[in-house]
């Protein structure tokens, strides 16, 4: 067991409320967003669901090592690390579909605008001829 | 030689041709065909597009620049709308004979294709092409074989004839926009199409970005997302 002395534990204390600070206002712009009509009920709840843990394990760090015999691992250290990264890729995979989504937008709106064009410019374009009328 | 009298429409995706497309326009014209030539400008940022329409072609243009085979489904799609009975694409680098195109069409107006391919290699096994490039083309081949059952020996030649009603089938299962030459054809392998080569004659163009490792790996990666999202 590492000892910890009177500073370390004021540090840790100072960072947890910081943590705690700062999952606090993200829980508030996931609200704002979602008010805004930004984000979906479903985004807005995963997004919920992840500061709102954030802020549990800020204020409890004991709780992750509760969660070291799920993971099989002896050190709380490397479960953080292992839980953040496996988090970390999620929302990779999850920006990556989303960039996916709005490249696939993008190509049918440039396309429409092609066609669109294509279709006023033919010479017995009924739309045209409604316009010189 | 038309179906039903309706011209044949042939499509040429491109971007940033100015040097080849109006000799490309020009050769399909003096086919003396009934063709309805179309250049899919796909946001050139040369004269691409002013030259195709002074040399006589209908132009349809990309506000951006999308990928080859998103200028392929704006083709299709304008296809439909004009409701074409066959379609042809030829590459805009001037490396393909507009003069094969006959010969292409031929097989979809007799009732015996659903596609054709113009294959650089059905009769000339060592065209004018590098062999790094040719050895590719050679796995690829194998890959189609493999996943789609179908003996093919210039899968990603862009000079192809299509019969409208496989390419109605066809366009809301694409999703790849610029590697898509492979995409299609296992599409069509899955609607059970019927898929013939025909001999065609092509020139080594020296600016293609086809033969490029980049070009190669994002065919495997087109392969491997139609798989995951489709299952072949």
């Amino acid at each position: 067991m590492v000892r910890i002395g009177k500073r370390g534990g004021a540090m840790i204390k100072g960072i947890q409320v910081l943590g705690i600070l700062v999952s606090a206002y993200l829980i508030a712009q996931t609200i704002m967003q979602y008010r805004k009509g930004n984000n979906g009920v479903k985004r807005t709840v995963f997004w919920l669901s992840l500061w709102s843990m954030m802020a549990i394990l800020f204020a409890f760090p004991s709780l992750t090592i509760l969660a070291l015999p799920l993971l099989a691992m002896k050190d709380a250290m490397l479960s953080v690390v292992v839980v953040g990264l496996t988090v970390a890729y999620v929302l990779v995979y999850q920006m990556y579909q989303q960039t996916v989504r709005t490249e696939r937008r993008l190509t049918a709106l440039a396309q429409n605008i092609a066609i669109h064009d294509y279709i006023k410019e033919k010479p017995n374009n009924p739309e045209e001829n409604d316009d010189e009328q | 030689m038309t179906m039903n009298n309706k011209p044949l429409f042939v499509f040429l995706p491109a971007c940033d041709e100015e040097k080849h497309i109006e000799e490309m326009v020009n050769q399909l014209k003096q086919l003396k065909l009934n063709l309805k030539i179309y250049v899919i400008d796909d946001g050139s940022r040369d004269a691409t597009g002013e030259i195709a329409r002074k040399a006589g072609a209908v132009v349809v243009r990309h506000p951006v620049n999308l990928g080859q085979w998103a200028a392929m489904r704006t083709a299709f799609m304008i296809s439909l709308i004009e409701d074409a009975d066959v379609m042809v694409s030829v590459d805009a680098d001037g490396q393909h004979e507009p003069s094969d195109l006959p010969k292409l069409v031929e097989p979809i107006l007799e009732g015996k294709a659903d596609i054709v391919i113009g294959s650089r290699f059905l009769e000339d096994e060592s065209p004018e092409m590098p062999k790094y490039r040719h050895a590719g083309i050679k796995l690829f081949n194998r890959l189609v074989e493999i996943i789609a059952k179908k003996r093919l020996t210039d899968c990603t030649s862009g000079y192809k004839a299509y019969n409208m009603s496989l390419v109605r089938k066809a366009l809301p299962n694409l999703r790849e926009n610029q590697y898509g030459a492979l995409e299609f054809i296992l599409e069509a392998a899955r609607q059970k199409a019927r898929i013939i080569e025909k001999s065609i004659r092509a020139k080594n163009n020296a600016v293609s970005k086809k033969g490029k490792i980049e070009y190669g790996y994002n065919l495997l990666r087109t392969i491997f997302e139609r798989i995951i999202h489709q299952g072949v």
